[in-house]
Order: structure tokens, then sequence, then C-alpha cells
């Protein structure tokens, strides 16, 4: 069941960036040069002032990709090898990323919320070709965050004496599907960060 | 083949052949079931039936108070007779053992032949538990076994095929081992355990019941009479043999007036009964300390063996597996899937499941909590505990260790008993015949090597030289029958070509361990009630314990971890693994912190996109 569940997911996630990146190369050769509207959004321009700003950002976004990278392969892998559980080395190497994973997302949130804001401009953008970037970054950003904080305290919850094994076994699966869905969100939401930004520096 | 076994087989053989028979054509007349015995078969009363019988001897004839010279009562007959299926009854698993084709089941308390003064302890069974030698590998016969162990066995030793015709003419004399009713049921404060066991040591099989109910005086011993001694014929023997001759008076004023006698009997045994072979007991609460040790938790509740252990007519007393077909009459089926008793369901609050499909309940809840090195325990079976006579002494042998910590067959890690064997034998084809401490003594003596003893009951004092001069002796003694051996200490010890004595690992050197079921104890007292860092800490003793190694060789007495036990453990995971939980507190910690922190970004974004909502609905939404 899980194991389908993260097929899928992951699948679907990857179908995504398949069609942005398909679609993308579609509109280049059929449209003429600097008719692609551009993906700029006003709220990133703004935070670019400050060049420590702007270096402490690239570090939080490559700490984050990575922490998250790490969590979730430290967490997916286990299916890999048809383990139901995760034990062993994987699961140290998990709970010791986890803590940098939960701290770079505290940082990420921090900023990328401001930039994150749904404004009307979104709605037009989500329709018009090559735009719709910058509103599936919001989109996926505040999912990620939003599946953040399911993802921790259930799992923070099955570490006290809280919850019996029946509600524990529940609480794992909160964990695992909401981190499935983050981990899909995370990435998702990194791919089109990194495609608005080079749109905008290409600008 | 013996009468006893004979009817056996034939009951067994009758059976197959009735289960054989096709079936019954539809529209047949059913088949007539064999009628149950009157005891046999319940009317469903919870009253408890009383039990004014007539004594029956042997030969199946009534005991009258007046008889001029009075026979042993047999437990068979009386209870047999007319009222119970004895023979039903003796295929269960306290009267079982030397049947064929009984399964052995999970591995069970050993019986402990033990000889100081050739420094063996070995373990014993008729079932085939690995790691136990059956009484004929030592060139034991069963009726050998039942003098050694028959006080503590409710019966069921009858002459076998392939004794010899010595050991028939003992069982002549001494009578079988019958199925003793009464050693579970007889509830009535004179029935004595001890004056059992201590006429079986005189080999008094046939007069064991009568003295042991207190129905009777029972004085003589049968050990003392010749081959020829038929109690039917007692005067036959010689003159000086007279005082000696097994005989029981009975007491006139426990029969009724019509002859008959009333005894005390329970359906249910009383947990006294079982405790009188099934007793373990901690050899640090021995003694003047006993007042300080606890009851299993289910015994302070009320709770009786047999309200879990239970049986039907077969006598197959469930044994509480996770996996056996009785599963309302295990841990789980009361406290998880049940509601026997009142039982209370445990919620295990903060385990993490996966503890549960890899330990047995019994690994957190029974037996001691595991401390640093494993303590020692005396048992009713291999100690003779209550036993007239029996040495007190905390280092009696054998020596038996707990709680160690091993797989069982299913992969789950449960808590066990341990003893290490301590034997001589002869090394055939790689694998160690054991000897018969008899035959090793013979040598001693003719090398005049018998260890000096001391009152502690403990092994004698040997060493190694001790032990090589013993294995030359008994290499001169046969030769041919394969270099002479000594196990002990979980090294198997024999001489080189040069005469010199080196040890080396061997199978048959390994531990005995059987599973712990009690004593249990509560939640509050189980293992994880302190802490995941009862278990996950780098000095834990439930991977990193030491377990006593034991030998009459002091040089030997070292300790083996206890992860050595836990097949396929990870050990230096599991280090690794207790050292990360000292940074547990801080991963809580930094996720809580994390968490609330995002939650209170999107409780921020969330007002202000309200905000937001509500201005679109005026039409200001930008």
């Amino acid at each position: 069941m899980y194991r389908t569940a993260v097929t899928v997911v992951f699948l679907s996630a990857l179908g995504i960036i398949a069609a942005d990146v398909v679609l993308r190369l579609v509109l280049r050769r059929t449209s003429p040069p600097n008719r692609v509207t551009p993906s700029r959004d006003r709220e990133g321009a703004e935070s670019a002032n400050h060049p420590v700003v702007g270096w402490l950002r690239v570090v939080v976004n490559l700490v984050g990709l990575a922490s998250l990278a790490m969590v979730a392969s430290t967490g997916f892998s286990a299916l890999l090898t048809n383990d139901n559980a995760m034990t062993g080395d994987r699961l140290i190497w998990h709970v010791g990323t986890a803590p940098a994973f939960a701290l770079a997302a505290v940082a990420v949130t921090l900023f990328w919320a401001h930039r994150n804001r749904f404004s009307s401009a979104d709605g037009s953008r989500l329709t018009s070709a090559g735009a719709w970037a910058v509103p599936l970054r919001k989109l996926f950003f505040w999912l990620a965050v939003a599946l953040a904080v399911p993802t921790l305290l259930s799992i923070l919850a099955a570490m006290f004496p809280l919850f019996g094994s029946d509600d524990q076994q529940d609480l794992v699966c909160i964990h695992r599907y909401c981190a499935l869905l983050l981990s899909a969100a995370g990435f998702l939401f990194a791919y089109f960060a990194l495609v608005t930004w080079r749109e905008r520096s290409r600008d | 083949m013996g009468i006893a076994r004979f009817s056996i087989a034939a009951a067994l053989a009758a059976m197959s052949l009735l289960q054989a028979q096709p079936k019954a054509k539809p529209g047949a007349a059913p088949q007539a079931q064999p009628k149950a015995k009157l005891g046999d078969n319940s009317a469903g009363s919870r009253g408890q039936p009383a039990h004014i019988i007539a004594l029956r001897d042997p030969e199946g004839d009534t005991i009258q108070p007046g008889d001029r010279r009075a026979m042993p009562f047999s437990v068979t007959q009386t209870c047999g007779g007319d009222c119970h299926d004895v023979a039903a009854i003796s295929r269960g698993w306290h009267f079982n053992a030397t049947l064929p084709g009984v399964p052995a089941g999970r591995n069970g308390q050993p019986w402990m032949l033990v000889d100081r003064e050739t420094a063996t302890q070995i373990p014993l069974s008729y079932r085939t538990w690995p790691g136990t030698y059956r009484p004929q590998q030592l060139g034991m016969s069963s009726r050998e076994f039942a003098v050694h162990f028959g006080g503590r066995i409710p019966g069921g030793m009858a002459p076998e095929e392939g004794d010899s015709s010595a050991d028939r003419a003992r069982w002549g004399v001494s009578g079988n081992l019958e199925v003793n009713c009464l050693a579970c049921h007889d509830a009535s404060p004179a029935y004595d355990p001890a004056e059992y066991a201590h006429q079986v040591a005189l080999e008094n099989f046939r007069y064991a019941p009568a003295a042991a109910s207190g129905l009777g005086l029972v004085t003589g011993s049968s050990r003392d009479m010749p081959d020829i001694f038929d109690y039917l014929l007692p005067n036959s023997v010689e003159d000086s043999l007279q005082p000696k001759i097994p005989k029981v008076e009975y007491a006139p004023a426990q029969f009724l007036p019509s002859g008959k006698v009333a005894f005390d009997i329970v359906r249910d045994a009383k947990p006294s009964s079982c405790y009188s072979c099934h007793t373990n007991t901690d050899t640090e609460l021995t003694g003047a300390t006993r007042w300080k040790g606890q009851d299993d938790i289910h015994s302070a509740r009320g709770i009786a063996c047999n309200q879990c252990h239970r049986n039907g007519l077969d006598h197959m007393v469930t044994r509480g597996y996770e996996k056996g077909a009785e599963v309302s009459l295990t841990c789980e089926g009361c406290h998880q899937e049940g509601n026997a008793m009142g039982a209370p369901h445990p919620d295990h609050e903060g385990i993490p499941p996966i503890h549960f499909a890899k330990m047995t309940c019994t690994a957190c809840h029974s037996g001691p909590l595991p401390e640093t090195n494993t303590r020692q325990l005396k048992n009713g079976m291999t100690h003779g505990l209550g036993e007239f006579n029996v040495n007190k002494a905390a280092q009696a042998l054998p020596h038996l260790y707990y709680p160690v910590f091993a797989r069982q067959a299913d992969g789950k890690l449960a808590p066990n008993r341990l003893v290490w064997p301590a034997f001589w034998g002869r090394l055939q084809k790689g694998s160690v015949v054991p000897l018969h401490p008899e035959q090793v003594k013979k040598a001693l003596l003719k090398g005049k090597l018998i260890a000096p003893l001391s009152p502690d009951g403990s092994w004698p004092n040997a060493d190694e030289h001790w032990v090589e001069q013993v294995l030359h002796l008994l290499n001169e003694d046969a030769p041919s029958q394969g270099p002479a051996v000594y196990i002990a200490g979980g090294k198997l010890h024999r001489l080189d070509s040069a005469g010199k004595l080196r040890t080396e690992d061997h199978a048959q050197a390994q531990p005995y361990l059987w599973p712990i079921a009690h004593d249990v104890r509560p939640a509050s007292q189980a293992l994880g009630a302190k802490g995941c860092q009862d278990c996950h800490a780098t000095d834990s003793a439930l991977f990193f314990g030491n377990v006593a190694v034991d030998s009459p060789l002091a040089a030997e007495r070292v300790a083996w971890k206890m992860n050595r036990f836990e097949k396929n453990l990870d050990v230096d995971y599991q280090a690794r693994l207790a050292r990360t939980w000292r940074y547990r507190g801080m991963l809580k910690g930094i996720g809580l912190a994390a968490a609330g922190l995002l939650l209170l970004f999107l409780l921020a974004y969330a007002f202000r996109a309200i905000d937001r909502l509500s201005a679109v609905t005026a039409g200001r939404f930008r």
C-alpha cells in the first residue's frame, strides 16, 4: 500500500516536472524570443538587495535541499530493500539528519514565505504560457510547510510516552504519508524555484 | 514390553484402527462413541464432587481396613477403575515423555543428572530438546531414571523395551511408577510430596502414593529386597531382610463405616501442588532472605496456575505458547484480545510497535530485571526443593543461571534459564557420547582421583591437572572407544598427541537454555518502565550484560556477553544506537521548536490570507 503510494506520488512529481520541461521546450520553439511571459515576481527582487542576505539564502536553499534529500533517501530507501520498517543504520542516519532538516525547513520558510505570498497576478500567471512556475512554486512551498508540521509532530509525539502501541502505529503512518507528500512538494518547490530563478537571471 | 507400555500401545493402535475405518454412509446408523467414564463426563455442576471411594490394590481388589495384610493402594486402580480414563490421562504432558511419537514441544526444564565426585551436571530429557541427552545415551535405564527423578514425576514410568533382565527384575520388586493423580489433585493437608519422593528413592514405587497420602504408614524398602522379591509373597525372603520388607499399615480412622475413604480431591490443582516440582527461586532469596522475595503478579492477584495452564481429559496442559492452539490462554489472549478475569489491556505508551514483533511479552515482564551479571537460581525439579535432607546451600549443584536473553525459533528475543553442561564422554566421529558418572567414578577410584568435596554442594576442587589425569585414565580404560573428552565451561577438553590438555569449541559444550515464563512482573516493574535506556544504553544488561560461565575449573569461570546468545544481533549497531540516545532530548527539542515555528509561519500567513480573502469580497484584492 505505502510502496504503491510512494511510487504514485514520486511518479506524479516527476510527471509534473517532465510536463513543465516539455511545455517550456515547445513554447521556446513556437514562440519568438522574449514572447515568453516573464515569470519574475516582484517579491523576489526585494530581498536580493543585501549581498549577505543573498548568500545566506543560497546556503539555506542548498542546506534545505540537501537535508530534504537526505531524510527522504534514508526514509524511502527502506522500500527499495524490501524492509517493512526502517531499522539499523538507516534509522540512525534518518534520525541524525532530521534535526538539520527541521532547522533548515524553518530557515527556508523564513527566506521564502514572504516571496511566496499569493497575489492577484498568480491566477493569470497560472493560465499564461510559461508563467505558471511562480504560482506553482508558491503552491508547493506552502504545501511543504503545511505538511512539515504534521510530519514532525507525529513522529515526535510517538517518542513521548503519550500514545499506546496501536496509536503509535497510526502516528508512524501519519508521519510516513505526510513525509511522502512533503518530499514531493519540497522537491517540486525546489524545481520551480530553480526555474523561476533561472528565468529571472536570464531576464 | 511392559504391561503398562503394552496397554498404551494397544490403546493407541485401537484408536488408529478406529480412525482408519471408512466413513459411515449417509443414512447409516451412527457408530457408538466410546462411553466416557463416570468422572470424565461432567454434568456441568461447578460444585466439587465428593470422592468417597474404595481403595483398590494393584490387582484391582478392594482394600478393607481389617485386611490381615494390607496391600498398597494403586492410584490407577482406585481412580481409574470405574471413574477416570487413566489411559487417556497418561498421554498428557506430565506423563508422556517416554511415549513414542509425542511431540517434543518447546525447550523446557530438563532433568539434571548431578554427580559431584566426577564434576558432572548434564541435562537429560526423554524429549528431543537440542542440548539435552536421552538417559539411554548414558546407559541409564528407565528404572534408574525413575529412582533418580521419580520423586518429582507424577508417574507414567514403566519397564521399556530393551531393559536388561536385571532392570526388569527390579521393576518387579519396586512396581511401576504409576500415574499418581494425588500429586496434583489431592488437596488434603496430609498429602506429602516429600514423603512420595522419599519412598521413590527407597524404590517403593508401589507404596509411594499410600505413604504420601497419609492414609497409611509405609515402612521397609524395596531397594533392600533381592531381585526375586514378590510383594504378594513377602515372607519368601530370608529372615535377615524381614524387617526391611516394604509394607503399609493403614490408619483405621481414615476409613468410613462403609469401608471407603474420603479423599480431598480437587479438579483444579492448588498452586502449592504445582510448586512442589515447578518452584524456581533465586539463590539470594532462599534461607533467611526468603521473605524479601516477590510473587508472580498473577499469583499475588489470586490467579492460580491452572487458570491459564488448563487441560481437558487428555491432560495436555496448555503451555501459553504465543502461537499455540489455545490463544485465549496466552498473555495476548487475556491482555490484548480477550478480557478474561478483567485483565488490564496495556497501551504500551511510547513503545514503538517493532518491539512486539521482535520480543516476547516475557522479555520485559518475566524473571528478574537483567543486571550486569546473571543471577543464579534453584529449581524444584533439579534441586529437589522441599524434599527431605535437601542441600539448602546456595551453591548446591546444578548451577542454573538467569535471565539470559536469546532468540527463539520464531526469531523473537526471550529470557531464558541456562545451564552449562559438564560431563565426561568419548569423541566418536566428531560427536561426544556422554559417559555415565558411575563409569567415570570407577576410573577415578582406580586412579585414586576422587576429588575432595566441599559441604556447600558445589563443584569439587578440580583443576586442569586433574582433568588431564582423568582423561589419561579414561583413555587407558577403553582406548578403542574413542578419545576421552571432558565438556565444561563451554569448551571441550581433550588430550593432544603429546598427552597435554587442550581445549576447543564444540557444539555439545554450548549451554542449554529454556525459556522463562514466570515470575511475571507488572508494568511498573517491566523492562522499559524507566525509559528506553533500560535497554538502549551502552551498558544495558539486555545487550551488554555478562552471562556467567560455569565450570568446575576455576580458570574457566569467566563471562560471555549477553549478545552472544542473541543470534543475528548487530552488536555494533546496538552500541551506535545506544550512543545516539543522549541526543534524543536535543532531537525532540529541535523538532518541537521547528514544528512550532513552522506553525507560527503558517498561522501568520493564514491570517493575512484571510485578510486578503476578506478584501476580495470587498472588491479590493490586489
